[in-house]
């Protein structure tokens, strides 16, 4: 044994650790190197030293240390929510956290087809009876967004993966429906709110992507239901921070429940999809 | 603390309730203050180093599964403080090392044995002590906290691994390196190195 080896067995030699050949070859090594086995003298003497520095005195804390650490979380407690966005949607994102990775690629493609000024214009579906509060609903395909909202209400799209503001404007006197439309290849979240309601959808992409089973919030739950079947989910789950394992078993998610969570997944007549626990 | 009473208090704190989380603190403040003194020697920055602590603890404690003890898991926090608060503080680096001082700037009187030894005898010990301070004090920083954690915290090489979340063969090869480094550094001052 070297006596750079026999250095990395000081500790081990001290501390009677070392099996018998090994304390021999150590103990040879010692013995035919005069200054390795000085060095091995001064460690032991070392190690001998640090243990009288356990029965130094410390001095007593100071005597505001907890108000000093109640002051410094309360201070990062603010700062926190300082930096989050307000609104509905802030209590949405701390369960998307994890999906940030995969949500940043996409694009502002979510699209509301603000409603046209003046009497019928293509695109702009003549007024149904107007619904109070917000209402989303599938008709021709597409997803309508209705409000019965007073004008000058403001209704807001906002894209919760991020809190991106997709789509603002100012409803007019009359009820118009507006469709909802998510150009990107992958699903999107988004929250539409309006005079104090709103609707948490998921918005299917172009492509589809279907998912078998996965792990994540119900929000990421509502997702891969929007992947894997092309049509958009309303969340209506109270509890947004609760992670779980989902599979998906029959063909048609809707009836289906999830054992661990009750999520369920149900179809409405127009055939949007929605979630709830 | 026993650990199911530590469990409750960490439960009713990730569910938000911040009485359960002062208690808790109040639990381990002492303790954490004891281990970042050690580190720093000086009392404020032990004092910021381990209120920086309980932030990151708060911060993180919807990640604490309970794989360790808290009182692990918070040495292993109360250590990242301290280094990265001597990385932004290359200044303090090198401090006063004439002994431990109180608020009031006063020093800490040290405890000696009470042994039949002369004066000089006593005051050749208290050199010595001196001595493994100072150069404590010039080791880099983690062989440092190796070494306060294993002489003076008294943890085992496992709860050691644990907390800095190393193998316990590299916590041996590390700890074994720290002391090698420490003799290099006392046997610069060979008249205070003395065998017995």
């Amino acid at each position: 044994m070297n006596a750079h080896k026999a250095r990395e067995f000081f500790s081990a030699h001290l501390e009677g650790s070392l099996d018998a050949g090994l304390t021999a070859a150590f103990e040879r090594a010692l013995a035919g190197d005069s200054g390795l086995s000085a060095e091995y003298a001064e460690f032991r003497a070392t190690v001998a030293r640090l243990s009288t520095i356990k029965d130094e005195a410390v001095p007593e804390p100071p005597f505001d240390l907890h108000e000093r650490i109640s002051a410094r979380i309360d201070k990062a407690v603010w700062e926190a929510k300082q930096a989050q966005p307000t609104g509905f949607w802030s209590k949405w994102r701390l369960p998307l956290a994890g999906f940030a990775a995969t949500a940043a690629v996409v694009a502002t493609v979510v699209a509301l087809q603000r409603p046209a000024q003046g009497p019928a214009t293509a695109g702009v579906v003549e007024a149904p009876i107007a619904a109070p509060g917000l209402e989303v609903r599938l008709a021709e395909g597409r997803l309508w967004v209705t409000h019965g909202a007073k004008a000058g209400t403001t209704v807001e799209v906002v894209r919760l993966q991020d809190g991106v503001k997709i789509d603002a404007f100012d409803v007019s006197e009359r009820a118009l429906d507006a469709p909802l439309q998510n150009a990107s290849s992958g699903s999107v979240l988004v929250v539409i709110e309006a005079a104090g309601s709103s609707k948490v959808l998921a918005l299917p992409g172009t492509r589809r992507a279907p998912k078998a089973s996965g792990e994540g919030t119900v929000t990421e739950f509502a997702l891969a239901i929007a992947d894997t079947s092309g049509t958009p989910v309303e969340v209506r789950a109270k509890d947004q921070a609760l992670k779980a394992p989902w599979t998906f078993e029959a063909a048609d998610l809707a009836g289906s429940v999830q054992k661990e969570t009750g999520w369920k997944i149900e179809r409405r007549a127009d055939g949007l999809l929605v979630v709830s626990d | 603390m026993s650990a199911s009473a530590d469990h409750v208090l960490i439960e009713q704190s990730q569910r938000g309730d911040r009485t359960a989380f002062d208690s808790l603190v109040r639990q381990y403040e002492h303790r954490a203050y004891q281990y970042a003194f050690r580190l720093t020697r000086d009392p404020d920055e032990a004092a910021d180093v381990v209120a920086e602590a309980f932030v990151r603890v708060y911060n993180a404690l919807g990640n604490f599964r309970g794989q360790s003890a808290f009182g692990t898991w918070l040495y292993r926090i109360v250590t990242n403080c301290y280094l990265d608060h001597r990385k932004k503080d290359k200044s303090r680096f090198q401090t006063s090392l004439d002994g431990a001082q109180q608020p009031d700037g006063t020093e800490v009187e040290r405890q000696f044995e009470d042994t039949a030894d002369g004066p000089e005898a006593l005051a050749e010990r208290s050199a010595r002590e001196e001595a493994v301070q100072d150069a404590l004090e010039r080791l880099p920083e983690f062989q440092k906290a190796m070494l306060v954690m294993y002489h003076v915290e008294m943890l085992s090489y496992e709860e050691i691994a644990e907390a800095l979340d190393l193998p316990i063969g590299t916590v041996k090869s590390r700890l074994n390196r720290a002391r090698i480094a420490l003799r290099d550094l006392l046997t610069q001052n060979v008249e205070l190195f003395q065998l017995d």
